[in-house]
């Protein structure tokens, strides 16, 4: 059991997409980061994981000191055409403020699931792997994105 | 003056509630200024100056009392 990859997941994206038009809107403010920890195996496959609250997100969950169950929301999220540095070059991004917050203590962060909190199945959008485990003790506990943003994807290799 | 952030998010309430092309191009102006803005940030940002990870920097720190 291990976190060895970041992704996006399938059966959410699938769903946006076909007939279903699940209503993910990625511009919201309500998205949110929840930690877990690196016992969980994520499966970003079409059959695999498809929510916050449901396994392996229903259990190892980071929590502690300034952090909560569910974690916090993602502030200014922007959805564009950018690679990071052109604009209008055929890559989707999906970026938004770092995260940062002070005076947290938890242990084993290994991993952030970002989720669409608004909608009552709390979808899974994507998981970013941290490559390694975070364990702030009353200090600051920060995200900074790439300059790349969240995640991109480039519709025009 | 509003901050770039507020300018953006006074723009996507603005759309949502009232979705017409003026209303759009206002929205994505003020997304790209806010998005801009951030990128070049990051990139002069002491941890990361040559702007090559392509990947979250995560940091967590330890109280000053407990080093």
């Amino acid at each position: 059991m291990a976190v060895t990859a970041s992704g996006l997941y399938l059966a959410t994206w699938i769903d946006i997409l076909d007939a279903t038009q699940l209503a993910v809107d990625l511009s919201l403010t309500t998205n949110k980061i929840a930690l877990f920890n690196n016992t969980i195996t994520p499966n970003f496959a079409g059959n695999g994981d498809t929510a916050y609250g449901v396994a392996p997100y229903a259990t190892n969950e980071v929590t502690g000191t300034n952090w909560a169950a569910g974690g916090v929301t993602l502030g200014a999220p922007t959805i564009q055409d950018n690679d990071g540095t052109t604009a209008n070059v055929g890559v989707l991004r999906y970026d938004a403020n770092d995260v940062s917050v002070a005076s947290a203590t938890f242990t084993g962060a290994r991993c952030g699931l970002i989720y669409a909190d608004a909608l009552a199945g709390n979808n899974a959008i994507l998981l970013v792997n941290f490559g390694a485990d975070y364990s702030p003790n009353n200090g600051t506990f920060s995200i900074q994105w790439a300059s790349s943003g969240i995640f991109s994807l480039d519709l025009t290799p | 003056m509003p901050s770039l952030e507020e300018q953006y998010e006074e723009a996507a309430e603005a759309y949502r509630n009232d979705p017409t092309d003026e209303n759009r191009e206002k929205f994505h102006e003020a997304r790209d200024d806010l998005s801009d803005a951030r990128s070049n940030q990051r990139r002069t940002e002491e941890q990361d100056p040559n702007n090559s990870r392509g990947q979250a920097l995560v940091v967590a720190e330890n109280d000053a009392e407990s080093e």
